[in-house]
């Protein structure tokens, strides 16, 4: 055994090209790592045998032979993707997604399809119709969500990267809650050509990795424009890894939101561990202005009726006639799409649906929809004019450390609120990345964002990763 | 926020095409409320601004007809005659 769990996709490559271990024996390990792993935190719903992973591999390219896990609401050719839901349950994808296809050209293996909540809908991926997925640093809390499997495997060392989808935090919010990094891009800039909508408008794939250099590498090979997704943005990609140095960038002024770091219900040990790294910053070099965006407080609520009203939307496909589960109980057209939808999505989906469908009917979508437009509309200026003040903005990315299992079974709402710091982002299409901040008492990891304007991912990588180095957050690994 | 009644439910459940048994009426109205509740402060900020992303276009793609491989497609159908989906009578 060569021990490569938990090394970075650098790490790995230097190996690979000292030729101290071959493309076989890093997946042969880390295969072995999941079916160890797996069974007790349940991060992936299927690892691939090795010959299918290594089928049509392509032994060249800058990932060459590192292996990685998509969220399991990404299309691989010949694979299953069930979004974690009864309906899809036995759906092969046709096509591989863009980000798969070009993932696939630059050298990389897939390993297998990580769990998430249903559709990418919840905060804790307790929703998967499969099993609940554990975090690594304490299997009694949730991983978060919907991304939890993905960012549970790359905790675990179960693999190096993973991708997930981000529609109001889902791959900010659990990176924080496990330890590592997550990046969403801006809104545009990686093709969702083959990821299976949720909420178009809001949308994004994004990266998992235990640092920030793994991360903007990931990045750099899957963004770019894609004739494929119409919101597709023409944008030269640079080359994310390659414009790091591990010296602040100088100049720099970082605006932290204030009314967001010292909200109503802020965990204490998040608070400090926030105020902590704000001082590292400092010493850095950062200069630090306090700012203040008073939308926040009705950003999560303009979430909850945009992401729902286009949930109900694109998920009116699944009806049971082209693709998916069918029931078989049924009398007449009507009754086939009524009961296999009924049979075919969890509870959280369909509460989503019936409040989409409820706040875009006649009646009630000026009070709620058009409402949220204008809410969205406001959040965009006013991150917009901030950021005309500053280099980048700081947030929590998370109101507390990660939650036990079932915490807020009784109360939905609550768990809903966990995208409180994450969604105005989605809302306002900008980047943003949670990196590692620390750990509370209890050694549970916290996270911090940092915030960017359009296409600003090469100064929050750069900013991000001068933090990083002058912090050991990334090299402790859960005892799992 | 007004209270949101259960024939409401039923209703939206019916255009959204999910039938819904008795049982789980209670759980789903209860969850509606509480999101319904908390989403609409949207109502309490009445400021609108010129959207920032006005100038964005819709891009789409060329419209031509490209070789699609329809064999594909019908093996994911729960059901399929000769290249036609089968479903329940209509009627």
């Amino acid at each position: 055994m060569n021990n490569i769990r938990f090394m970075t996709i650098d790490q790995l490559q230097e190996k690979l090209s000292k030729k101290e271990i071959s493309v076989q024996e890093i997946l042969q390990e880390l295969r072995m790592v999941c079916m160890q792993v797996n069974s007790n935190i349940k991060a992936l719903i299927e690892l691939f045998d090795e010959d299918s992973v290594l089928k049509g591999y392509s032994a060249s390219g800058p990932l060459r032979g590192i292996p990685g896990v998509l969220k399991d609401n990404i299309a691989q050719e010949g694979r299953l993707l069930t979004c974690a839901s009864k309906i899809l349950a036995t759906y092969r994808s046709s096509y591989d997604a863009t980000v798969c296809a070009r993932l696939k050209g630059a050298g990389a293996l897939f390993i297998g399809r990580a769990n998430l909540d249903e559709f990418a809908m919840g905060s804790s991926t307790e929703t998967s119709v499969f099993f609940e997925t554990k975090n690594p640093c304490d299997v009694t809390r949730v991983p978060g969500g919907s991304s939890g499997g993905s960012a549970a495997a790359v905790a675990a060392g179960m693999v190096p990267w993973a991708l997930g989808s981000d529609t109001g935090g889902s791959v900010r919010q659990p990176a924080a809650l496990c330890g590592i990094v997550g990046m969403k891009p801006t809104y545009g800039l990686v093709s969702r050509y083959g990821l299976v909508a949720y909420a178009s408008s809001l949308d994004q794939i994004g990266v998992m990795t235990r640092t920030v250099k793994d991360n903007a590498l990931i990045l750099s090979l899957i963004a770019g424009h894609d004739s494929k997704d119409s919101t597709s943005l023409v944008h030269e990609i640079p080359h994310y890894a390659q414009k790091l140095s591990d010296r602040m960038p100088e100049n720099i002024c970082i605006g932290v939101v204030e009314n967001a770091l010292y909200a109503d219900g802020m965990d204490s040990n998040v608070v400090q561990l926030i105020n902590d790294a704000i001082k590292i910053f400092e010493k850095a070099g950062v200069r630090i202005q306090l700012v203040n965006i008073p939308t926040l407080e009705y950003s999560a609520a303009a979430y909850f009726i945009i992401s729902r009203a286009e949930a109900a939307s694109n998920l009116a496909r699944f009806d049971g006639v082209r693709y998916g589960l069918r029931s078989q109980e049924a009398e007449n057209l009507y009754d086939m799409y009524s009961k296999t939808r009924h049979d075919g999505f969890g509870d959280e989906v369909k509460a989503r649906i019936l409040v989409g469908n409820y706040v875009l009917s006649a009646g009630h979508a000026g009070q709620f929809y058009k409402n949220a437009q204008k809410v969205q509309r406001l959040i965009r200026k006013e991150f917009l004019d901030r950021l005309k003040e500053v280099d980048l903005l700081l947030m929590p990315s998370q109101p507390a450390p990660a939650f036990k299992m079932g915490a807020f079974n009784l109360d939905k709402l609550q768990m809903d609120l966990q995208d409180y710091f994450t969604c105005p982002v989605n809302l306002a299409g900008l980047p943003a990345i949670s990196i590692p901040c620390g750990f509370t008492r209890e050694k549970l990891p916290v996270g911090l964002q940092l915030i960017g304007a359009p296409l600003a991912e090469e100064l929050i990588y750069r900013v991000a990763h001068a933090y990083e180095k002058s912090t050991t957050w990334c090299q402790e690994v859960p005892k799992i | 926020m007004a209270i949101i009644h259960v024939h409401e439910v039923l209703y939206i459940a019916q255009i959204s095409r999910i039938s819904i048994h008795s049982a789980e009426t209670d759980k789903l109205l209860n969850q509606l409320q509480s999101v319904l509740g908390y989403a609409q402060r949207v109502s309490d900020n009445v400021v609108d601004v010129q959207d920032y992303f006005h100038k964005n276009k819709n891009i789409v793609r060329i419209d031509e007809a490209v070789r699609a491989n329809a064999e594909k497609s019908f093996m994911l159908a729960p059901q399929q005659e000769e290249h036609f989906y089968v479903v329940p009578a209509v009627l």
